[in-house]
């Protein structure tokens, strides 16, 4: 035989045969369902009319290039849209703090606007500490929150006194 | 396009008078016109198909649709070869005044081809389902990788 005196042609077929023959147990049965299938589907397309076909593949190509120039995919959800606008998240510092926050979508919208705004402010605030804390003199000048309790005691007790001694008079 | 129809055609042209070691083989395929029908007629259809695909938006839904769809008219392509004969291919051998023939049956491996479609449509399928389902989030993911691209060229 021609194609058994050719080397490769012989080892190609070995191997094939072997790998077919593996393969043969688990692929048979779904090839048979793949068959009964396509075969219906195969009478349904109309043979010896190219034309049809030509008209579809004009079709596909027609449609495929108007509506991927005109919706490319890379505009957000507009309902999303909305309340990012709303709530200023197009700021990158502030999608940031959302990443960080790990805000998804579905919690958005599950949590009422006004919680969100509150949250997000909230992250900006520490943010800001974060990134500019106060320098040494500033930290010096700066009543602590400790003098401004002593401060408000005395002068409720000066408030006082005043008040005792209209009393007497 | 050159894969599903321009190689397949050139192929069946080449070897319907081929010659192996000096001897003219010659196909036999009488429904040789049905088989380049059946390749132009998919070939077209799956090219359509794999432009729409490939054109669509990064898991986008429309090109889960199209992929699976590409890959069902792949199924029907394969086994259109079956359909058409193409997996029985007879070969008449002409050596001096004697001559001889040659039969290569193809079925299992169009059989294997055909188990290995039905995995990848499977596959295709679940891309569907997962694009549907977490809609927003790729949307949104592709938005701030847009935003992202946008901030670096400035």
């Amino acid at each position: 035989m021609i194609f058994q005196g050719v080397d490769y042609l012989k080892i190609i077929a070995q191997v094939i045969g072997e790998i077919l023959t593996f393969l043969k147990p688990i692929v048979s049965p779904i090839g048979e369902w793949m068959v009964k299938w396509i075969e219906v589907a195969l009478n349904v397309f109309p043979t010896n009319n190219l034309t049809l076909y030509m008209a579809i593949f004009i079709f596909l190509i027609a449609t495929g290039a108007i509506v991927n120039a005109i919706w490319p995919g890379d505009k957000p959800p507009k309902h999303l849209v909305d309340k990012y606008q709303r709530l200023g998240l197009y700021d990158k510092k502030l999608r940031k703090i959302e990443e960080e926050t790990e805000v998804s979508t579905e919690e958005i919208e599950k949590i009422d606007s006004y919680e969100l705004e509150e949250k997000v402010e909230e992250q900006v605030l520490k943010e800001e500490e974060k990134e500019a804390p106060l320098s040494d003199e500033e930290n010096k000048e700066a009543p602590k929150s400790e003098d401004i309790e002593d401060l408000q005691e005395s002068e409720e007790e000066k408030e006082s006194e005043t008040n005792n001694e209209t009393d007497k008079t | 396009m050159a894969i599903t129809i321009i190689v397949p055609y050139l192929t069946f042209t080449w070897i319907k008078q081929l010659s192996v070691m000096g001897f003219y083989i010659v196909l036999e395929q009488q429904a040789y016109e049905r088989i380049i029908f059946w390749i132009a007629a998919f070939g077209l259809l799956i090219s359509g198909c794999a432009f729409f695909n490939y054109s669509a938006p990064k898991q986008s839904i429309r090109r889960g649709i199209f992929a699976l769809l590409q890959i069902l008219l792949n199924s029907l392509y394969i086994w259109s070869y079956k359909f058409s004969g193409a997996t029985e291919i007879v070969f008449s051998i002409i050596v001096g005044p004697s001559s001889g023939s040659i039969a290569i049956n193809l079925q299992n491996m169009v059989m294997l081809y055909m188990g290995i479609y039905f995995l990848t449509i499977i596959l295709k399928g679940y891309d569907l389902i997962d694009f549907t389902v977490n809609r927003d989030k790729i949307r949104l993911k592709r938005y701030s990788k847009k935003l992202d691209k946008e901030e670096k060229e400035k």
